[in-house]
């Protein structure tokens, strides 16, 4: 009798993951149908422009390439900063008490429950009254308190798999503090450090929220690519839809072609 | 505290405590310390002059920021995001100049005499709610499926396919459901409903990792063994792969209200800056018209505690504690 009726839920569940998938990868026909320009727009009578103009418009662009060049640089000081920052409050965290460490986790994770508009905000009206007023620097700032949690997050993860024995094996037989670190808690923690960074790096790139608070009128890409979105519709911004969705497309390929020639391999 | 210096040394240790003093401090209490104090100080204007000056300013603003909304010339925009600056600056100078702030604290910044506010709030909270469930119900078979698939496959090529959306840039994502969503095309008012596709769309992902996080690990052998002995469908996912579940559907659900509650991209984006009932939006277009910092500091204070407290309330609706989540589990 339950033969049947599971046959019928996998189905059910099967239909449910395509619908999902169709409406999580929506968006990238969407703006790559786009990215003539102005063809959803029935009010507007130049009709489509071409791509080639609209990809033209994009690089002309002072403000959005000026972005480019803010959000790069606050991509890398950000990174800079959270991956220190994490490592050491995963390290601290691992060595504390329980109720200690509860607390410190807390504030730690703090920000990230916070609204990052508010995170932003705060991190302006504070620092501005500090006196700093670069744009570049209080989007650091905004940022850094929420990615480094990120960043602590899974440097635990990858220090709960650590083999305690190790450690106490090597303070039994005498090892100083720097052993200690160097060859046994460095080694299982190095392959993170990449992830980690990169992680940073793109969570930093793609903040909208915490970094249009603090940023001012000089803004980063994303932010800027957002006052234009709302300010209305530009070629600049179709063929930056364009340029943003082929990356995620190619990938997508990539992800398939190889599934399917693991698949057939295996 | 002396075991981190115990364990690393006395140079080293100090570099940790130095980093995590800096982090909390400086990256964390500092701000909401200053937040909070912020929203607790009026600013008042002495001289009427002074109070016409800033008016003017106040009109400058305005109109400017009207011409860079139409101006399509990057040159131009350019130019008007030079005087919008200038007179930005000078706003807060005369500010600074002819208006002092109160001498005690008071919570003038909190009043809500038209009700705006905790309209908003509650309109906010109940849009949250509403997505956080209809995401639950949706992610839900996908997170499932995909921990089922990671378990067999060496890639796990449908968690991939869940996250690979998300490397679109969100502006651009959310203009690209504004541009099908929109009645009237782009420039045409964006409704407020069409907000919930693209909030769930964004808010997916905190949904699925948590859930996928929760029942990565899970034994499939005992839906085996359950099944084996007789036990339903609908049974052994009541009693084995919901109560595995709960602490992922618990962190996930909070993960999509905080998120869809807080965000400010979603409606500011999809009503093109012109909806009035969304909290983050408000707390927004206060931020982006005055200098007065205080009014905005106060939205900023109640949207983080409204936030926090139904976030902890969702969580008491799952049966669990917030120390369940954390790396080390609660005491019994």
């Amino acid at each position: 009798m339950t033969e049947p009726r599971r046959h019928f839920v996998a189905i059910l569940r099967d239909l449910h993951v395509g619908v999902g998938l169709l409406f999580l990868f929506a968006p990238l026909p969407i703006l790559v149908a786009a990215a003539r320009g102005r063809s959803f727009d029935p009010t507007d009578l130049t009709g489509p422009g071409s791509i080639v103009r609209n990809i033209a418009a994009l690089f002309a662009d002072t403000a959005l390439m000026h972005g480019l060049g803010l959000s790069l640089l606050v991509g890398l000081a950000v990174t800079a900063v959270t991956v220190p920052l994490g490592l050491a409050g995963a390290l601290a965290l691992d060595r504390l008490s329980p109720r200690a460490a509860a607390v410190l986790f807390a504030a730690m994770v703090a920000p990230l429950l916070v609204p990052g508009l508010v995170v932003g905000l705060a991190t302006s009206i504070v620092w501005r009254g500090l006196g700093i007023e670069s744009g570049a620097v209080l989007a650091i700032l905004a940022q850094s308190g929420r990615i480094a949690a990120c960043t602590a997050v899974l440097f635990l993860m990858r220090l709960e798999s650590l083999d305690r024995t190790l450690e106490r094996a090597a303070v039994d037989l005498g090892a100083p503090p720097t052993l200690v670190l160097r060859h046994i808690f460095a080694p299982h923690l190095a392959p993170m450090v990449p992830i980690a960074a990169i992680l940073a790096f793109v969570l930093s790139f793609g903040d909208h929220d915490a970094t249009i608070a603090a940023v001012g009128t000089d803004r980063t890409f994303v932010t800027e690519l957002s006052t234009r979105i709302v300010a209305g519709p530009s070629p600049a911004i179709d063929a930056a839809g364009l340029v943003g969705a082929v990356p995620v497309i190619v990938a997508l390929l990539v992800v398939v072609v190889r599934a399917r020639t693991t698949r057939h391999r295996g | 505290m002396a075991e981190v210096f115990r364990t690393f040394g006395l140079r080293l240790g100090a570099l940790i405590w130095l980093l995590v003093g800096v982090w909390v401090i400086g990256l964390v209490v500092a701000p909401f310390a200053g937040l909070v104090a912020r929203s607790l100080v009026t600013i008042e204007t002495r001289p009427v002059e002074a109070g016409l000056e800033l008016r003017h300013i106040a009109d400058d603003l305005a109109s400017a920021r009207r011409d860079w909304e139409r101006a399509t010339d990057p040159e131009r925009r350019a130019e008007l995001d030079r005087r919008i600056r200038l007179l930005t600056d000078r706003e807060r100078w005369t500010m600074r100049q002819t208006s002092e702030p109160s001498a005690e604290p008071n919570l003038a910044n909190y009043a809500d005499p038209a009700g705006v506010r905790s309209r908003a709030l509650l309109t906010t909270l109940g849009l949250s709610l509403l997505i956080t469930a209809v995401a639950l119900v949706a992610c839900w078979p996908l997170a499932w499926a995909a921990a089922l698939a990671s378990r067999r496959a060496r890639v796990p090529l449908l968690l991939v396919a869940l996250v690979l959306p998300y490397g679109l840039l969100e502006p651009l994502r959310l203009h690209a459901w504004d541009l099908v969503l929109s009645p009237t095309g782009p420039d045409g008012l964006g409704s407020a409903w069409s907000m919930l596709p693209a909030m769930i769309h964004s808010g997916a992902i905190f949904m699925i990792l948590p859930i996928f996080a929760a029942l990565v690990r899970f034994d499939r052998r005992l839906i085996d063994t359950a099944r084996d002995l007789g036990a339903s469908h609908s049974r052994i996912h009541a009693r084995i792969v919901l109560p595995q579940a709960a602490p992922g559907l618990a962190v996930g659900a909070a993960a999509t209200f905080l998120f869809s509650f807080g965000s400010l991209a979603v409606p500011w984006i999809m009503t093109h800056d012109r909806g009035s009932d969304d909290f983050a939006l408000l707390l927004w277009q206060r931020v982006a018209t005055t200098a007065d910092e205080g009014i905005a500091a106060a939205y900023a204070v109640s949207a983080t505690a409204a936030s926090l407290f139904a976030a902890v309330l969702l969580f008491r609706l799952f049966g669990l504690r917030l120390c369940d989540v954390t790396p080390w589990r609660c005491r019994p």
